[in-house]
């Protein structure tokens, strides 16, 4: 399979933050959502990407070319979607047109004003004035004129109504019917993962936690749900999360540890919603138990 | 080059209709003022020079995001706001020598009635002998202001691109050549060492003032490419 965005081994780092060894692969004709808490690293490594942080080592290749190097070519072939509209307040959809139109060797006026109307957005009205939702649509509509083959979008379904969000993922379906594209999308409504994504990678404090298809992840772990004493300690150290309770627990576990798990506790198939949680408790109780140590 | 004219279109559809329109008002209105004798549009200069002036404000807020989206390179985005502003002064300046000749030559407010035609002309009328200044001196001051702002202009974007439009050092800097500078040279016309080498200036040929008028344009345009060149390098590893 041929990768349409491919990273290896980035690293980034900021005062407080890095990056540390992030790698994953996107394969062509693929969506993947890019999932983790808020100050994961999804926005730093999404930037690193559009070369507009600079990184401090690894390598990052889309279509094959250097995000570097090539960032012009690349760029070209590119379109993003950013939680916030990167076009000035006061212009109208055709002054939009007017501005991007020369950047784009394969720009599609008719295109563009079909996917205008399409997506029902008024032609004279300042863009300023759109609802979030509509802003996600014209910035969507600006990726689909130039023949994007991949979209690269960073949480745009946070703020989103429920029905602006459902229309936001029919589109990026139907925009995936031409195998030869690809979509990456940072979000952390894993319901929107869970729906319209292939693939899966979750970033948790600057690394790569999990990367795989969806059905993997699923399919790796389970949630175990039961009385504490019934968990014998052994498998205890292996549950991801342990979250104690007066009448019992709950945790995550791999799936290939399950084997070991008492018949009297209860195994739930876990969604990605809960293993970002558990994800996070373990992490807590990390830093818990490494302040008691100090 | 192609790129950086791109940005160039780019940044003047982001602001050509919430500027366009009053410069070019200021425009029409210096040239009816000019056919009555009234030399208004010697700030043309600067006038022309605010078409851009908004780009700044919107590199500085969230659509700063769009020059990461772009598929065109960081130095032509620098070189393109150079240009912006180095481009519009000059176009500026030659507008505003345009207006003071029109000023000069059209005597239109003869068609006014009585005192009011006397009072515009004893007021405004550069070809009158008795004004305090003359048309040659006007078109060297505007000459040497439009040079300063060039250079004043270039300078300041290439602090603010090296140390931020926000920066300390940027609005010191500012401070320095929007005040200190021209406090200097008004210190030195009091002190009387400019006037004797302006008088020396204005009685030079028509070809030695064609002359210093090129030379002093060269000057600007060539530092303002120096301090476009210095940012474009020392910007070239920031991050957007």
């Amino acid at each position: 399979m041929e990768n349409i965005l491919e990273i290896t081994e980035l690293n980034k780092s900021y005062e407080g933050f890095s990056l540390k060894d992030v790698s994953f692969s996107l394969p062509k004709g693929y969506i993947m959502g890019f999932v983790g808490q808020n100050g994961s690293g999804k926005t730093t490594t999404i930037r690193s990407v559009l070369n507009m942080a600079k990184i401090d080592s690894g390598k990052i290749s889309v279509f094959g070319m250097d995000s570097v190097t090539d960032t012009i070519a690349i760029k070209e072939r590119l379109g993003v979607v950013f939680d916030s509209l990167y076009l000035a307040n006061h212009l109208n959809v055709k002054q939009v047109q007017d501005q991007l139109k020369p950047f784009y060797k394969d720009w599609n006026s008719d295109e563009f004003l079909r996917r205008i109307k399409e997506f029902d957005l008024p032609e004279g009205k300042k863009i300023g004035t759109f609802s979030k939702g509509m802003k996600m649509k014209l910035m969507i509509a600006v990726a689909l004129s130039h023949n994007a083959e991949l979209i690269i979008l960073d949480e745009p379904t946070s703020g989103l109504d429920p029905v602006a969000r459902d229309e936001l993922l029919d589109i990026l379906a139907e925009y995936m019917e031409d195998e030869n594209r690809g979509v990456l999308f940072s979000t952390h409504i894993t319901a929107d993962v869970e729906r319209i994504a292939d693939y899966v990678t979750i970033l948790h404090n600057g690394r790569v936690w999990f990367t795989g298809t969806k059905d993997d992840l699923c399919e790796s772990y389970a949630v175990i749900k039961g009385a504490k004493e019934d968990i014998p300690s052994d498998v205890r150290e292996k549950c991801i999360g342990f979250h104690g309770y007066r009448n019992g627990f709950d945790a995550l576990m791999k799936s290939e540890d399950l084997d070991q798990v008492p018949r009297s506790i209860e195994i739930e198939k876990a969604s990605i919603d809960e293993i970002l949680v558990y994800i996070a408790k373990e992490d807590k109780s990390e830093r818990h138990s490494e302040n008691d140590t100090v | 080059m192609k790129d950086i004219l791109k940005m160039i279109r780019f940044d003047f559809v982001s602001v050509r209709s919430l500027t366009l329109p009053y410069v070019m008002g200021f425009v029409i209105l210096s040239f009816l003022l000019a056919l009555f004798g009234i030399p208004l549009g010697v700030f043309c200069v600067a006038a022309i020079l605010a078409i851009f002036g908004p780009v700044q404000e919107l590199a500085n807020s969230d659509t700063r995001k769009i020059y990461g989206i772009l598929p065109v390179s960081g130095a032509a985005v620098t070189r393109a706001a150079f240009l912006e502003l180095i481009l519009p002064l000059f176009a500026g300046e030659m507008l505003s020598f345009v207006f003071l000749f029109i000023s000069r030559s059209s005597k239109l407010y003869h068609i006014f009635p009585g005192s009011i035609g006397d009072i515009i002309g004893s007021l405004f009328d550069l070809s009158q002998s008795d004004r305090g200044i003359s048309f040659e001196g006007l078109c060297a001051i505007l000459m040497a202001v439009s040079v300063y702002l060039c250079i004043l202009a270039a300078f300041l974007e290439m602090a603010a691109r090296i140390y931020g439009y926000e920066s300390n050092m940027r609005n010191l800097m500012t401070a320095i050549f929007t005040v200190a500078v021209p406090a200097v040279v008004i210190v030195l016309v009091i002190k009387g060492i400019i006037p004797p080498v302006w008088r020396w200036v204005l009685a030079w040929s028509i070809w030695g003032k064609g002359l210093l008028f090129l030379g002093l344009h060269i000057i600007a345009a060539g530092l303002g490419a120096l301090f476009c060149e210095i940012a474009v390098k020392k910007t070239a590893d920031f991050e957007i």
